[in-house]
C-alpha cells in the first residue's frame, strides 16, 4: 500500500478546522474577528506548506 | 452516472485527431461531451466539466449546452471516427437552437425576458452572449464539417479523394493534424476562465449571503465535508488531481463566510421594500423594526406627538436605505451606528466606515424621539421631510443645514 500524501492530509485537516471555526462562530461558542480569521487562514496555509515540504524531503 | 472510464484501456488508447469533435467513448461520465471537448481542445476534461457546471449555475445554460451537444455531436466509434447513422436532421437542430435562444432567460442575472420586456444586458449578460456565440460556432462547425464520410472537401492538400467512406475519414483525420485551431482553443479557454471566475464570485456571494441570513452552519458543514474529502484524496492516487479544485472550492466558500461572520453582518428580516406608518404608540413594535436588504421607511409623522413625550424606537437594516421621518417639532436623540455607508440624522452626517452618531441632547418640553438605529451597509436618513423625497438620493448641504437649524430649534424648547 502506498503511503498517503502528507500535504493533502494537512490541507484537508486545515480546511476541516476552518469549517469547525465557522460552525462554532455560527453557534455563538466563539467570537472570531477579522484578525483571528486571517491568522487561521495563514496558519492553515503554513501547515499545508510545511507538510508539503516535509513530504517532498522524504525518499 | 457512474464513471465508465475503463482504466485498463488507457495504455492502448489510440491517439485520435483532436480536430474532429466527437463524443468520447472512453473519457465519459454521462454522454462523453466533456471528454470529447477535452480531446478536441487538448485540455483536461475536468476543466470542461467544471465549465459546464459553472454555466449551469448561471441559469441552466450548461445543461442546455450539454444536451444540445449530446444531440449534435456524433459519438466516437472507438477509432477516432464518428459512429455511423446517428445524425439528427438539420431542421431539428435549427428548432433546437431557436428554442434555446428563446427559452434561455438568465433570470438569475437580469438577462432575458422579465418585467414585461427583453433585457439584453443584465448582470453577466455579456457572458451569456459569449456562451451563445461559442455554442453557435460549435454547432455551425459541426453542421458544416461533421457529416461523416462526406468526401474529401475538407482535407488539406487534396490527398483524400472520393474513395471508400472509411478511407476518406481516416485520411481527413490524418491530414488535419493534432492541434485544434488556435482561435477555437483561445475562445474556449477564455469562456472557461470567465465561467470559472463568475462561478467563483457567485458561490462566494452565496456563501456570504447564507452566513448573513443565519445559514452559516450549512456553509460550515460543506467546508468540513470538503476538508474531509481533501484528506481522503491523500489515500486515493486517482483522486489526488481533484484536491486543488476541492481546496479552491473550500476557500471560495469559507473565506467570504468567515469575513461576514467576523464582521458580524446579519441580513435577517426580508428583502425588498418596507414602509411603516404607525398611527399610534401601540403600533410601534416592542422589539423595533428589523429589515434585511432593500428600502425601509419608518414614517412617524402620524404619531400623536405630545409635549415632553419621549418615544423610544430601535431600527435595524442589513443593506440598503433606511429613512426615518419625524415631524419638524420633534427633537431626535439618536444612537446610530453602521458598518459602512452614510448616516444623516437631522442634518448631522457621518460617512465612510465604522459609522457612529451618538447624540445626547438635553430633555426639554419638545416631544422627543430616542432612536437606536443600526445599518450594516447603506444609508440611514432621519429627517423631517416626506420620505418619498429622500428615497435613493443624498440630502444636499443646504438641506442638511436647514434640518440642523430646525432640529436645534426643536430641541431648544
Amino acid at each position: 500500500m502506498k503511503r498517503p500524501e502528507l500535504s493533502s492530509v494537512a490541507v484537508g485537516l486545515s480546511i476541516v478546522l476552518l469549517g469547525v471555526l465557522l460552525f462554532l462562530q455560527e453557534h455563538g461558542s466563539i467570537d472570531i474577528d477579522g484578525g483571528w480569521l486571517l491568522a487561521g487562514v495563514t496558519a492553515s496555509a503554513g501547515a499545508a506548506l510545511l507538510a508539503s515540504g516535509l513530504g517532498a524531503r522524504e525518499p | 452516472m457512474a464513471e465508465k472510464k475503463n482504466e485498463s484501456e488507457e495504455p492502448d488508447r489510440p491517439v485520435r485527431s483532436s480536430r474532429r469533435l466527437l463524443r468520447s467513448t472512453r473519457e465519459r461520465m454521462i454522454w462523453g461531451v466533456a471528454g470529447g471537448l477535452g480531446d478536441y481542445l487538448r485540455i483536461d476534461p475536468t476543466l470542461v466539466r467544471l465549465g459546464f457546471v459553472a454555466a449551469t449555475i448561471f441559469g441552466g445554460f450548461g445543461v442546455i449546452a450539454y444536451l444540445v451537444m449530446a444531440v449534435v455531436v456524433p459519438e466516437d466509434d472507438g477509432t477516432g471516427r464518428p459512429r455511423e447513422g446517428r445524425r439528427p436532421p438539420t431542421w431539428a437542430l435549427i428548432l433546437l437552437g431557436l428554442a434555446v435562444l428563446i427559452a434561455l432567460p438568465g433570470p438569475l442575472w437580469g438577462w432575458g425576458w422579465h418585467d414585461g420586456g427583453w433585457h439584453w444586458w443584465g448582470f453577466f449578460g455579456p457572458l451569456w452572449l459569449i456562451f451563445l456565440l461559442v455554442a453557435g460556432i460549435l454547432v455551425a462547425r459541426t453542421l458544416r464539417r461533421g457529416r461523416p464520410f462526406r468526401g474529401s472537401r475538407m482535407a488539406a492538400g487534396g490527398a483524400a479523394t472520393e474513395t471508400a467512406a472509411t478511407e476518406t475519414a481516416a485520411t481527413e483525420t490524418a491530414e488535419r493534424g493534432d492541434e485544434p485551431p488556435r482561435a477555437v482553443r483561445a475562445i474556449a479557454l477564455i469562456v472557461l476562465a470567465l465561467a470559472a471566475i463568475c462561478a467563483a464570485c457567485s458561490i462566494a456571494a452565496l456563501a456570504a449571503w447564507a452566513t448573513a441570513t443565519g445559514h452559516g452552519s450549512v456553509i460550515a458543514g460543506i467546508v468540513i465535508a470538503i476538508g474531509v474529502a481533501i484528506a481522503a484524496t491523500a489515500f486515493i492516487a486517482d483522486a489526488r488531481r481533484i484536491a486543488p479544485w476541492l481546496l479552491a472550492s473550500a476557500l471560495i466558500l469559507a473565506l467570504p463566510a468567515g469575513a461576514v461572520a467576523a464582521a458580524d453582518i446579519r441580513f435577517d428580516g426580508g428583502i425588498g421594500e418596507r414602509e411603516y406608518h404607525p398611527a399610534s404608540l401601540t403600533d410601534l413594535p416592542a422589539d423595533g423594526y428589523d429589515f434585511g436588504v432593500g428600502q425601509m421607511t419608518v414614517d412617524l409623522r402620524d404619531l400623536p406627538w405630545a409635549d415632553a413625550q419621549t418615544v423610544s424606537l430601535s431600527s435595524e437594516l442589513g443593506i440598503g436605505q433606511m429613512v426615518v421621518s419625524v415631524p419638524p417639532g420633534v427633537c431626535v436623540d439618536a444612537d446610530a451606528t453602521g458598518k459602512a455607508g452614510e448616516l444623516v440624522v437631522r442634518g448631522e452626517k457621518s460617512d465612510g466606515v465604522d459609522l457612529d452618531i451618538d447624540q445626547s441632547k438635553p430633555v426639554g418640553r419638545a416631544p422627543r424621539l430616542d432612536l437606536s438605529a443600526e445599518i450594516q451597509l447603506g444609508q440611514l436618513v432621519v429627517t423631517d421631510r416626506d420620505p418619498s423625497s429622500i428615497e435613493d438620493r443624498d440630502l444636499s448641504d443646504a438641506e442638511r443645514s436647514e434640518e440642523l437649524e430646525t432640529e436645534r430649534q426643536a430641541c431648544a424648547r
